[in-house]
C-alpha cells in the first residue's frame, strides 16, 4: 500500500467514527429544579429540555441573526440588566418603535398564554413571531433559515440539539423556548424571608401587610409564587382605552382594555411599567393605585368602582419597599 | 327419524335453556359501572354566561357574572347499605375553564346509591395552601394569613371567588374563605336515585347562583365591600349556601 492510501484510510475510519459518534450521541437531559412555592411546571412532551437544546436557544436568543440586517437580537429588548425587559416604554426594533412596553421574561414557563393580550398559548408558539414583525426583527423565516444553514456553528449545535432533524423556524423557537425555560427566578429577599433566611425591614412588612390584605389587595390579581395571575383584568388605567388588549384578539367588547397581568418578581428593574410604559417609577403604579383608577365598563370588580384607598405617604412608601424585596440581583447575571 | 327428534329434542331444549341462562346471566351478577359529576351554573334557573348573562338578586338588583371559581373537597357517594364510596379528595371548578366542570369518571360496585356528597370548601384543619393540586389556577386560590383576613399563621385556600358587575356601574367580589381563622365550609348532600349495574352515569350538579343572595340572609351588594375580614358576611354566606346546589334528577 502506498502512504498515500494508508493515509486515506486512516482518514476514513477517523471520518467514520466521528459520523457514528455523532449519530449516538442523544441530546442529554435537563431535569429544571422547581422552587417549592412554585406551582407545577408543564413542558410539553414534544419539546424536553436538554443541555444542547438549552445551549442552542441561549445562542439564538443573543443572536441578531434572526432579524432582517442583523442589528436586532431577542435580547435587545429582553436584556438581562432589565430583568430581561429593556429600559424603554416602547423598544426599538429594526424599523421603528414597538406599539407596546416590551415585558420581562421571568418564568415564563409557567405561563399558559403570552403578550399583554394573550395571543400565544406557548413560548413556542410566541418564538415564533417577533421575527417576521416588520418593526421587530422585520425578517423572513425562510431567510433565517437559510442564515442558519449555511451559518459556521448552527448545523451543528441544531444536530446536537435535535439529531436528524432539518432545521425549520418550529425547531428555532423550541430552542428558544426551552433556553427560556430555565430563565427561573425564585430567589429575592422575600423568598428567602419565607424560607426563614432573611428578615424583612419594619416598612417592608407593613407593606408586605398591605400587599395581601384586603386594603392594598394587590395579591387577587398578582398573587401566587409567581406573582401573576396569567389571567387578564381591566386595572382602571383609562376610562376610553385606546388600546383595546384583550378585545382584540377575542372581539369581545367585555374585553376591552383587559391585559395580562404583569408578573412582579424585579419589578425594580423593568421599569418603566405598563402595557404602554406610562409610569416610570413604583411610586407613580403605587399612587395609581392608591387615588388614580378610573372606572369603566370593564374594570375589574377587585377594583370596584372609582376605588380610594387612602394609602399614607408612610404606608405608599412601605408598598414600594416590599415590592422591591421580589428583586432577585442573581438573576441579571446568570446567563 | 320421528322418533330420532322425539329423543332428541327435550336435550335440544335443554341445550337452549342452558344457553339462555348464560345469555341472561347478568340478572344474578350485576356489574360494576361508571360514575362522573358534572358541575353547571345558573342564575334564576338559566345557565350563566360570564359577562354576559343577566340574573336578577333577591334584593332587587340585577347582575353579571364576571369570575365564578370554587373548590370542593371529598366527593362522595352513599350506597343503599350505607357504605360511602369516595369519587375524589378535591375538586377545582372554573366557570371559565370547561376542563374543570367535570369529574373523570370512576369506577364503582354495583347497586343502588342513595346520596352524592360533598364539602363547599376545604375543612377547617385541611385547609392549608399547598395541600390540593400545585396547578397555577389552584395555587391562585390562596387565602393569605394577614389578620383579619387570616389567624395570622398559615395560608389557606379562598372556597369561592364569585365576582361581577351590578346596576349601571357597580362592583361586587363575594370571596368565601376562612376568615379570621373560622371555618365556615359546609357539608351538601344531595339525594340522588343512581342504580348501578354495568352502565355509565354523569351525575349532574346545579350551582344556583342567585340562592347565594338569598334564603335565609338577603344578600345586598351595596351592603358588602370585601368581605375576607368579615367573618358575620362569611357565617350568611354559609347559610345561604344550604339552598345553592342541587341534583338534577
Ligand atoms: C423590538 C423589540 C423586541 C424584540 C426584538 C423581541 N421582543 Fe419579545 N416582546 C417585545 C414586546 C414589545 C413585547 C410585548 C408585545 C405585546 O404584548 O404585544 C414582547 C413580548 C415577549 C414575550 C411575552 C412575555 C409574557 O410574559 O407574555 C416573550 C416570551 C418574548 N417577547 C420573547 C421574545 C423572543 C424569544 C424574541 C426573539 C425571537 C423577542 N421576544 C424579540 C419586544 C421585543
Ligand atoms: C384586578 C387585578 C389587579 C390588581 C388588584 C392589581 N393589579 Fe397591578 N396590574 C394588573 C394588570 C392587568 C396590570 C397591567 C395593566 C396594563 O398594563 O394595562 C398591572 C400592572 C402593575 C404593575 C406594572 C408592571 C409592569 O411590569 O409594567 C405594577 C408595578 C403593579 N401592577 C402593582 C400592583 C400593586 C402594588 C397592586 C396593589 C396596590 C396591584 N398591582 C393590584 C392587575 C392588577
Ligand atoms: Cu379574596
Amino acid at each position: 500500500m502506498t502512504a498515500i492510501v494508508k493515509v486515506s484510510l486512516l482518514l476514513l475510519l477517523i471520518c467514520t467514527g466521528c459520523d457514528s459518534s455523532r449519530m449516538d450521541s442523544t441530546p442529554t437531559p435537563v431535569i429544571l429544579e422547581i422552587p417549592a412555592s412554585f406551582p407545577v411546571l408543564e413542558i410539553p412532551q414534544d419539546n424536553p429540555l436538554t443541555e444542547e437544546g438549552i445551549a442552542l436557544g441561549r445562542t439564538l436568543f443573543f443572536d441578531p441573526i434572526l432579524s432582517i440586517d442583523s442589528t436586532v437580537a431577542c435580547a435587545s429588548c429582553h436584556e438581562p440588566a432589565s430583568a430581561f425587559s429593556d429600559p424603554l416604554a416602547f423598544s426599538q426594533g429594526v424599523d421603528g418603535v414597538t406599539t407596546r412596553n416590551s415585558m420581562p421574561i421571568i418564568n415564563v414557563g409557567w405561563m399558559e398564554t403570552l403578550f399583554w393580550d394573550g395571543r400565544a398559548m406557548s413560548v413556542e408558539e410566541q418564538a415564533l413571531k417577533p421575527v417576521e414583525n416588520e418593526v421587530e426583527m422585520g425578517e423572513r423565516w425562510d431567510q433565517v433559515v437559510k442564515k442558519i444553514k449555511r451559518h459556521a456553528v448552527y448545523p451543528a449545535m441544531f444536530d446536537d440539539a435535535f439529531p436528524s432533524q432539518s432545521i425549520t423556524p418550529e425547531l428555532i423557537a423550541k430552542a428558544i423556548a426551552q433556553y427560556e425555560r430555565t430563565l427561573i427566578s425564585a430567589d429575592s429577599k422575600y423568598d428567602r424571608f419565607r424560607a426563614g433566611e432573611a428578615t424583612l425591614t419594619e416598612q417592608e412588612i407593613l407593606g408586605m401587610n398591605l400587599f395581601f390584605n384586603e386594603r392594598g389587595d394587590c395579591f387577587h390579581c398578582h398573587g401566587t409564587a409567581l406573582f401573576t395571575d396569567n389571567r387578564y383584568h381591566n386595572n382602571g388605567l383609562d376610562e376610553y382605552p385606546e388600546d383595546l388588549g384583550l378585545a382584540a384578539i377575542t372581539n369581545h367588547p367585555t374585553d376591552a382594555g383587559k391585559f395580562k397581568t404583569p408578573t412582579l418578581r424585579n419589578i425594580e428593574y423593568t421599569a418603566p411599567y405598563m402595557h404602554d410604559g406610562r409610569f416610570e417609577t413604583l411610586e407613580e403604579v403605587v399612587e395609581f393605585y392608591n387615588s388614580g383608577t378610573k372606572y369603566s365598563e370593564t374594570i375589574d370588580p377587585l377594583l370596584g368602582n372609582r376605588r380610594q384607598i387612602n394609602l399614607s405617604e408612610e404606608e405608599k412608601a412601605a408598598l414600594v419597599a416590599y415590592l422591591k424585596t421580589l428583586s432577585d440581583p442573581g438573576f441579571l447575571s446568570t446567563h | 327419524m320421528f322418533s330420532n327428534i322425539q329423543r332428541f329434542l327435550p336435550c335440544l331444549l335443554l341445550i337452549l335453556l342452558v344457553s339462555g341462562c348464560d345469555l341472561f346471566g347478568g340478572n344474578d351478577d350485576p356489574e360494576e359501572g361508571v360514575v362522573g359529576v358534572s358541575f353547571e351554573h345558573y342564575g334564576n334557573e338559566q345557565i350563566v354566561t360570564l359577562e354576559q348573562s343577566s340574573h336578577q338578586s333577591e334584593a332587587g338588583h340585577s347582575f353579571t357574572v364576571t369570575l365564578l371559581e370554587y373548590i370542593v373537597t371529598d366527593i362522595a357517594l352513599t350506597h343503599e347499605d350505607g357504605t360511602v364510596v369516595s369519587l375524589k379528595g378535591s375538586h377545582y371548578v372554573n366557570k371559565d375553564n370547561p376542563d374543570t366542570w367535570t369529574i373523570a369518571s370512576i369506577t364503582i360496585a354495583p347497586g343502588t346509591y342513595t346520596s352524592l356528597s360533598f364539602r363547599f370548601g376545604i375543612e377547617g384543619s385541611e385547609n392549608v395552601f399547598g395541600a390540593l393540586e400545585r396547578t397555577l389556577a389552584v395555587d391562585n386560590m390562596i387565602w393569605p394569613m394577614m389578620m383579619p383576613m387570616g389567624d395570622g399563621t398559615t395560608e389557606r385556600y379562598h372556597y369561592m371567588r364569585f365576582e361581577g358587575r351590578y346596576g349601571t356601574d357597580g362592583t361586587f367580589r363575594i370571596h368565601n374563605g376562612p376568615s379570621g381563622g373560622g371555618d365556615y365550609s359546609f357539608p351538601v348532600s344531595l339525594p340522588i336515585d343512581l342504580e348501578i349495574d354495568g352502565n355509565s352515569e354523569t351525575i349532574q350538579v346545579d350551582m344556583h347562583l342567585d340562592q347565594w343572595l338569598t334564603g335565609p340572609n338577603v344578600w345586598d351588594f351595596t351592603d358588602y365591600g370585601m368581605i375576607m375580614g368579615n367573618p358575620g358576611a362569611q357565617a350568611l354566606l354559609q347559610a345561604n349556601g344550604s339552598t345553592v346546589f342541587a341534583v338534577k334528577n
